[in-house]
């Protein structure tokens, strides 16, 4: 009770997640596929898990003419079909469906955003939601600097910190692709920072509200075997492969615009390579967390142009099968252009200049109409000093090998030799293997749920700061130009259902090395 | 989380009469049994990890009666799935004859995965039953938590209670079982303040209140609102009628007393009539605060906390929250100064033992909060239980 201003008393103990202050969530680009599939569905799990707080509201912002009943309905249609929670309990429905409001309005039209101020103080007063606002920009990115622009204008934007107790907090959200290179991510920071301080942004990668990619906090952090051998002594290198299986299927108009590299990883391969590359935090809160990661991205060596063709490999699949199913080439689907040379895949060697790191590479490895999915994290360890095996044997013991699997089949490996039962010494290659999936019999909440309520709670440690992003587009606007160097070379490329061009297999074996087969 | 167990049976073993170390070497010979049987089906080439034996915990669950005995272990089978481990049943007939030990072991896999788990049923009989302690603590994995599930009504005065309790980390009881609330709470109090956290002690019945404490806590989760916490003058908890008579629900006890410890009240005098007991509380700056606990008829399972009202005084207008329990759903009602009362409906299931267990297993008996509740249940309890039956006190 002495503690009555800081700390809600009877929260001291509850095993629960605490449930964030009442707010209004608006959401812009209310009605397309993000909020459809992802955003309604992952607030009304949460309103599901009483994880949201009564007068939690969301004002849906966008161009269509819309009024809140056809938005209600249609919120109500996504969590239909695409919430992990069917069918929807009518009695949560009808308390969640009173807090669902729309505005609709042009992104680029100042005076909307004055009209939609009112509407949210008209709203706080009805919903006691005490100024708390947190905006979602849920449209194309070519949107983003109209609606900051717009949300400043209007005065939605930082709240003075003498106003702070009677306003509320503002945050916003932003949804990648952020920037597509260093210049365009630097400029899109810029007209954010006009209006909001960086406490209040917060960049989000879905990937990290995976379970799997925050457990590599807990595992590296939370064990103490692993970190004394997680460095350049014991460790030979590092393979990070996201392989999709599928080509990009309807997509094709977004992918001429990303490609491979801006689409997987220049963000999501960058966030798994921070965790398994960063020094320990100081604390586990976000400022710790998030300047250890950036302090990783910023000592990965610069790989100038006229290297860009030793250490990266590049492709774009062809027409092939993946599991028995004929996959059409890149080119030939619909809204990619016939000639296109944007890669759908990617191999890169990455160097680590710190301490810790220094000689052990890091391949990435990502791309589309491979053989199969996989997401992992593959850390090879150094053979034993001697080998003392191989004389008797006549073959030295394969590395041991940890296993990081982000996704599917969640969970840890480790691979290691034992001796085969009998008189003989000879040794075999054996797995230890944790699945997620049966250790722990509980449904994982969907990445979105997760990062919303963080937002929501002010626990900016999942979403990605200024000084990360914009050293990795540092880092990924070099091999963007070295590509564009040498854009009058034909763009390799792959069958589809193989692991990609050839190149990248001489790209590692030229270190004697080969990529595992996931 | 699964009602049904997903889990494939791979080999059973049975002996009656039988001793723990026998039953020990029998569970060795069961794995290797299964094992040989894995490779026979994969064949010698197989890179497959053949037979790998998961475990996070050993599970004890004490039981005296046939229902005690199924309910026991239709939740070991849905508790395993979910967190893998040895599970021992012990079955305790101090009058059943011939004396001796009786034992069925099985050995599961999980469907569909490749980790395994095992079982053991072991029935005590006669002077038997005195030494399932012994039985359970050879057979408990190694270096893992102990966990005691005691299905019977808890009773610090029985001397199995104390043997299997000094053999576990955790000990689960369900207060909900209580015949007598008011003297069993306080025993509980005394025991849990004895063991001060070796082993912990967990109360099923408590856990069943967390959300009752979650949506009560969300009302003063906004820092203007926070405030009311010490203008509150009044709380009322109902609780569904016991058919069995006890006018009082451990329930509406552990409630009553969490509210207690987290904002320091005191309780200070008691009194009692049909249905409705009212306890005087004084808050520790200043002022009191008024507690009812009334039981209501109404469906749902006996002693289950229904309502909670707490209501500020000291203002022109009203300030309250509600919260209210149907058997499925259920609505929180906040009305702050005379307001537009803010209404929110949610879903509201009894949770079933396999989740309960679940949590206490992740948990590791580690609460905060229970020992603190506890303590303050048992003084309201004590203040209640002193009452002369004849002599009614009304709190001024």
């Amino acid at each position: 009770v002495q503690a009555l201003g800081e700390v809600n008393p009877l929260r001291v103990g509850l095993r629960r997640p605490a449930s964030p202050l009442p707010c209004i969530a608006v959401i812009f680009g209310a009605t397309g596929d993000l909020g459809k599939r992802k955003l309604y569905p992952a607030l009304y799990n949460l309103a599901l898990q009483r994880l949201l707080p009564s007068g939690f509201t969301v004002v849906g912002f966008s161009r269509q003419d819309l009024g809140d009943e056809e938005f209600r309905r249609r919120v109500r249609a996504s969590i239909d079909e695409f919430s992990r929670s069917r069918p929807v309990d009518p009695n949560v429905w009808e308390s969640f469906e009173k807090g669902l409001f729309y505005v609709s309005g042009d992104f680029t039209e100042g005076p909307r955003y004055d009209a939609l101020a009112r509407r949210l103080d008209e709203i706080d007063h009805e919903r006691a939601t005490g100024g708390n606002r947190l905006y979602y920009l849920a449209t194309p990115p070519s949107f983003f600097p109209s609606i900051i622009e717009g949300l400043g204008a209007a005065g939605l934007g930082r709240v003075p910190a003498l106003a702070e107790g009677a306003h509320g907090w503002t945050r916003v959200v932003v949804e990648k692709p952020f920037g597509r290179d260093l210049q365009s991510a630097r400029e899109l920071n810029e007209v954010l920072h006009k209006v909001y301080d960086e406490d209040q942004i917060y960049r989000i990668d879905h990937y990290l509200g995976k379970e799997t990619v925050q457990n590599i906090l807990v595992f590296r952090f939370g064990n103490g075997m692993f970190e004394p051998i997680w460095n350049r002594n014991y460790i030979d290198n590092v393979q990070i492969t996201v392989a999709e299986s599928i080509g990009v299927e309807g997509r094709g108009g977004y992918y001429e615009e990303a490609g491979a590299l801006r689409d997987m990883v220049e963000n999501h391969m960058m966030q798994l390579l921070s965790l398994v590359g960063m020094e320990p935090p100081v604390g586990f809160d976000a400022t710790a967390i998030r300047d250890e990661k950036a302090k990783v991205v910023r000592s990965i060596r610069a790989i100038p142009t006229d290297a860009v063709g030793q250490l990266t490999v590049r492709g774009q699949y062809g027409p092939g099968s993946v599991a028995g199913e004929a996959i059409p080439g890149y080119r030939e689907e619909s809204g990619v252009d016939p000639k296109s040379s944007v890669e759908t895949f990617v191999a890169l060697k990455l160097a680590i200049d710190n301490w810790r790191w220094a000689g052990v590479p890091f391949y990435l490895r990502h791309g589309k109409a491979l053989p199969r999915q996989a997401t992992e994290i593959a850390v090879t360890f150094k053979e034993p000093p001697q080998g003392l095996f191989s004389e008797i044997t006549g073959e030295a013991p394969e590395a041991n090998v940890l296993v990081l699997r982000i996704q599917p089949d969640e969970g840890i490996e480790l691979k290691f030799a034992a001796k085969v039962p009998g008189a003989v010494v000879q040794l075999r290659e054996v797995q230890m293997d944790f699945l997620y999936g049966t250790s722990f019999g509980l449904q994982s909440p969907d990445a979105y749920e997760t990062l919303l309520l963080d937002c929501m709670l002010g626990d900016s440690a999942l979403f990605t700061r200024s000084d990360e992003v914009e050293a990795a587009w540092s880092l990924f606007t070099q091999i963007l130009q070295g590509w564009q160097a040498e854009a009058k070379t034909a763009l390799p490329t792959y069958a589809a259902g193989s692991w990609g061009p050839k190149a990248a297999d001489e790209l590692i074996a030229r270190d004697g090395r080969r990529w595992r087969r996931p | 989380m699964t009602s049904q167990s997903r889990l494939e049976l791979l080999a059973t073993w049975t002996e009656d009469p039988t001793t723990a170390r026998a039953i020990a070497t029998a569970l060795d010979a069961l794995w290797l049994e299964a094992a040989a049987a894995r490779h026979r089906v994969d064949g010698s080439q197989s890179q497959s990890p053949g037979i790998m034996r998961s475990g996070v915990l050993t599970l004890l669950a004490y039981a005296t009666t046939p229902q005690a005995c199924r309910r026991a272990l239709g939740v070991m089978n849905d508790l395993t799935d979910i967190h893998p481990g040895r599970s021992i049943l012990l079955n305790s007939q101090p009058d059943a004859s011939p004396a001796g030990l009786g034992a069925v072991l099985t050995a599961y896999r999980q469907a569909g995965g490749t980790a395994c788990c095992d079982q053991v049923q072991l029935s005590g009989r006669g002077d038997a039953a005195a030494h399932l302690a012994g039985v359970a603590s050879w057979l408990s994995r190694r270096e893992l938590p102990v966990l005691l599930w005691w299905l019977a009504e808890p009773s610090l005065d029985d001397p199995q209670f104390t043997r299997l309790a000094g053999v576990s980390d955790v000990v689960i009881v369900d207060s909900a079982t209580l015949s007598s609330p008011l003297s069993q709470i306080q025993q509980l109090a005394r025991f849990e303040a004895r063991a001060g956290g070796r082993p912990g002690l967990a109360d099923l019945n408590w856990d069943r209140l967390l959300e009752w404490r979650e949506l009560t806590a969300q009302f003063f989760d906004a820092q203007p609102v926070r405030g009311c916490l010490e203008a509150l003058a009044s709380v009322g908890i109902a609780f569904t009628a016991d058919p069995r008579g006890s006018a009082l629900s451990a329930q509406a006890l552990l409630l009553a007393g969490w509210l207690a410890s987290c904002l320091n009240w005191e309780p200070e005098a008691a009194s009692r009539s049909s249905g409705q007991t009212r306890v005087r509380l004084r808050r520790d700056h200043q002022g009191q605060v008024d507690l009812l606990l009334r039981e209501v008829a109404g469906h749902g399972v006996a002693g289950s906390v229904v309502r909670i009202d707490l209501k500020c005084t000291g203002e022109a207008q009203t300030t309250s929250f509600v919260v209210a329990a149907a058997p499925r759903h259920g609505t929180t009602t906040a009305v702050i100064q005379g307001g537009r009362p803010v209404k929110r409906g949610f879903q509201f299931e009894r949770p079933s033992d396999v989740r309960l267990l679940a949590e206490e297993i992740e948990a590791l008996g580690v609460d905060c909060a229970l020992p603190r509740a506890l303590a303050a249940a048992a003084q309201i309890a004590e203040l209640i239980d002193d009452l002369p039956q004849a002599a009614r006190q009304t709190p001024k």
